[in-house]
């Protein structure tokens, strides 16, 4: 008897694909960047891939906002994929770093432009996004992050 | 009694000039010492001030209160003679005619002014070898040790000494002489201004009243002690009364009963004893008679009544279909079997159910992502974006790469997940879709069940009617019910007995109590002394003449206001008499009220010492008649001795002012009366 065993290509979540994870980044760069380049700290991308990976830790962060951030949200992971996609992003010319904060190029500008003519295209994650918006300044994620030993 | 026969001061200055003065007094009654106004009148009456201990009196201690002539210079022919030592002898008498010498040097090199001599001699005859005592004065425990000075001058005088209360709350100092003879002598400068005006600080509450108190023997502190007493156990007894009622009325409270008594308030044990205290029902079955009211105790009876007959009416059960009944138990026991185990099966599937459902959720969340992919691949691959990574190439090394973060294994693509997933849902919903259905079907099953066990409960209860009868069964119920309410009655009558024996106790103390009540501010021994004083005063104040207020306006107050002392009621409000009388009328007012108490105090067999010292009596441009009068009642005074030191407005022995004098004294007789006459100064030279 032979027995043969063929590798078969496995199911897995979105959230671990390539695509995925640099259209959210992109997203994420759009709506709470700061300034003209939308200039976003590592810190605070994590954050954000952190959140946007269920429904009640957007609630939190929702919550945290009202309070001006002022209250603890606890650890949030550091996935190192999302370090990987803005390498690939980098190369791909959709992003510049600038010391610690991404910035998007004009490419990855017009990218986003062009995904977000379709309303419907990612539209929880746009909902949380623009919910959160500029609120979520540079100094308070560094505020919340202090708060993980205090 | 105390009776001051003589006074003698020895001056010796350097230079061995002798100075002194030496007087001698009737002792019995009116002594007048008459000088003009720099004669040194003063010095004489603080000498003796100084040689009682009582120089506070003049508003200072030892030496302090005393003219310089008696402790420093003797000024004399234009010379000034320093004091080498100085000393005031004053020879007295007491009720056990007892003489004796108080000696207290002013000046002297060894002995401090806080020394007093005593000797058991008159002054003539002491000399060098008399034995004396020597005691202190104003040192702490001059007033209570055996060799302080006012001790002695205590048991001289025949007195003891009261506690009374201080102004400290529930301490109690002694009735110091010092205060006491501020009603014997009144100093010029501040004496006239009110009534013992020159009372020392000793902390002693209400020092005025306490002198008249001790001096009249009254027993207002006993009084006031009984009357708080009583003050005290009635609201004790009010207290225990109410908090009774109140226990009472709440366990009546509880068998929906009502209270009625007659007295919610204590009263005397004659009032309470046949009073009304009864719980009752009140009787709604009575239609007629809305009032009608029912004792507890025929309620009580009543039940009893009901209990017996009911009692005998209850029969013993007979049965016939036990073993029926036992059968049919037993199947109520298996269905309730099978509804508890279709209860389990429901609720597990229901869990099942609801987390396929939150499962397909997921799967619908992750396809529409998927869905949104591939919408941004198509939109990339139709324009002109040319990213490398939406055609899973790598950006650096332009070689196809996988497009997950797993890189070593291989995944299926956007499109092939999808379809996948899309798969998975379908099964999913159709798992659902059966899971539901067959809850569903359980459910019914177990509504079936549940009725067939109502409906054989029910039979079962028939048959248990069949076995027990109707009747029977409501009746014990009923015997248990009566009997537990009885119990329950019976415990509040005799909670009411027991409470109405409490009462009664009350109410015998309650009369015990009220009948050490008194209505009166004083005892009755009191007000008759207070009401003789008060006669003697108004007599004197008429003739002295006094005008500012009318006789029937003027009283010695018995109540709490200035108690013991003259008020002015106007128009029923009770005012001090110092500030409803003109300021030569309050000085005949305190002439009057000084005299009546010696005069009351005598009658009364009181503490008064029978002796008077006035300092310039005569303030404020008094009238010549009404001096007059003073010292004619004064010299009538059987058994007082009175000293009264005055210029009589004679500022240089003027014959006008001797013809005056003489007509001021005319009318005296001549045995109760002795004057002494300063020529030129009170203190003279010897040698």
């Amino acid at each position: 008897m032979e027995l043969k065993i063929t590798q078969k290509p496995i199911s897995i979540n979105s959230n671990s694909r390539i695509f995925y994870r640099i259209i959210i980044l992109l997203l994420i760069m759009h709506y709470t960047g700061r300034s003209k380049n939308k200039r976003v700290p590592l810190l605070k991308i994590h954050l954000l891939v952190w959140a946007l990976q269920s429904i009640d830790r957007q609630k939190l962060l929702l919550t945290a906002k009202e309070n001006d951030y002022r209250t603890s949200i606890g650890i949030w992971n550091i996935d190192i994929n999302t370090n990987k996609a803005l390498g690939y992003m980098y190369e791909d010319k959709l992003c510049n770093i600038d010391k610690k904060n991404y910035e998007l190029t004009e490419a990855g500008k017009n990218l986003v432009e062009a995904i977000l003519e379709d309303k419907e295209l990612f539209k929880d994650e746009r909902d949380f996004l623009s919910s959160i918006g500029k609120s979520l300044s540079d100094k308070k994620v560094m505020k919340l992050r202090d708060m993980w030993i205090s | 009694m105390l009776k001051i026969r003589k006074l003698e001061i020895d001056i010796d200055t350097i230079g061995n000039k002798k100075f002194g003065a030496n007087y001698t007094f009737n002792t019995n009654r009116l002594n007048i010492i008459k000088g003009s106004n720099h004669s040194g009148k003063t010095t004489i009456v603080s000498a003796i001030f100084y040689a009682l201990g009582m120089e506070e009196l003049l508003g200072g201690r030892n030496t302090k209160a005393l003219d310089s002539i008696l402790t420093s210079v003797v000024p004399y022919e234009r010379n000034e003679y320093q004091i080498n030592e100085a000393s005031i002898s004053l020879e007295l008498e007491n009720k056990n005619k007892e003489i004796i010498t108080i000696k207290r040097y002013s000046k002297h090199v060894d002995i401090s002014p806080k020394i007093a001599f005593i000797y058991e001699s008159k002054i003539d005859d002491i000399t060098l070898n008399t034995e004396n005592k020597t005691t202190y004065i104003h040192d702490k425990g001059s007033a209570k040790n055996t060799l302080g000075f006012y001790k002695f001058l205590e048991g001289y005088l025949n007195y003891q000494l009261p506690m009374v209360p201080s102004y400290t709350e529930g301490e109690e100092v002694k009735l110091y002489l010092q205060v006491i003879f501020n009603a014997f002598f009144v100093e010029q400068l501040k004496g006239w201004t009110d009534f013992f005006a020159t009372i020392p600080n000793f902390g002693i509450k209400e020092p005025k009243k306490r002198i008249i108190e001790f001096l009249m023997n009254l027993d207002a502190r006993e009084f006031e002690k009984s009357k708080f007493e009583y003050e005290q156990k009635k609201e004790r007894l009010i207290k225990k009364w109410l908090l009774h009622i109140e226990s009472l009325s709440q366990s009546v409270e509880q068998i929906s009963a009502n209270i009625e008594i007659e007295y919610s308030e204590p009263v005397s044990v004659d009032k309470f004893r046949d009073s009304k205290l009864n719980i009752y029902f009140s009787n709604d079955n009575d239609i007629e008679n809305e009032d009608a009211k029912i004792n507890l105790l025929d309620y009580i009876n009543n039940k009893k009544d009901e209990l017996v007959r009911i009692e005998a009416e209850i029969d013993k059960p007979k049965s016939k279909s036990d073993e029926k009944l036992f059968n049919i138990r037993k199947k109520v026991k298996k269905i309730a079997r099978k509804i508890s185990k279709l209860n389990e099966i429901i609720s597990f599937k229901s869990s099942e159910l609801i987390s396929s459902k939150q499962q397909l959720q997921k799967l619908s969340a992750e396809i529409s992502n998927l869905t949104d992919l591939q919408k941004v691949r198509n939109l990339l691959n139709n324009n002109t974006y040319t990213h490398n990574l939406t055609k899973n190439i790598c950006p650096t090394c332009q070689q196809k790469i996988s497009s997950s973060f797993h890189t070593n294994i291989d995944v299926m693509g956007v499109d092939e997940n999808k379809a996948y997933l899309k798969e998975q849902e379908q099964i999913l919903k159709v798992y659902i879709k059966a899971l539901e259905h067959e809850i569903e079907q359980q459910k019914e099953v177990k509504n079936f069940l549940q009725n067939e066990y109502t409906e054989t409960q029910k039979i079962i209860q028939y048959l248990e009617k069949d076995i027990v009868s109707n009747l029977n069964l409501s009746s014990y119920k009923k015997t248990i019910d009566i009997k537990s309410e009885i119990e329950l009655l019976e415990r509040v009558e005799n909670y009411k007995n027991k409470i109405k024996a409490e009462l009664l106790i009350l109410s015998e103390e309650w009369k015990r109590n009220e009948m050490n009540r008194s209505t009166y501010e004083m005892s009755v021994e009191d007000s008759q002394k207070i009401t003789q004083l008060e006669t003697y005063f108004k007599n004197y104040l008429q003739t002295f003449n006094y005008g500012s207020k009318d006789d029937e306006q003027i009283f010695i107050s018995k109540k709490q206001f200035e108690r013991y002392f003259p008020i002015v009621r106007i128009d029923g409000k009770d005012e001090k008499i110092r500030i409803n009388s003109s300021a030569s009328d309050f000085v005949r007012s305190l002439w009057a009220y000084y005299i009546s108490l010696f005069k009351t105090s005598k009658d009364y067999d009181g503490k008064h010492i029978g002796l008077m010292i006035y300092d310039e009596p005569a303030q404020h441009a008094m009238n010549e008649s009404d001096q007059k009068a003073f010292l004619e009642s004064l010299a009538l005074l059987d058994g007082c001795q009175s000293i009264v030191f005055s210029s009589f407005e004679d500022k240089d022995n003027s014959p006008v002012g001797q013809e005056k004098f003489k007509n001021m004294i005319s009318d005296i007789d001549e045995s109760n009366i002795h004057v002494i006459e300063i020529k030129e100064h009170s203190i003279e030279i010897i040698n």
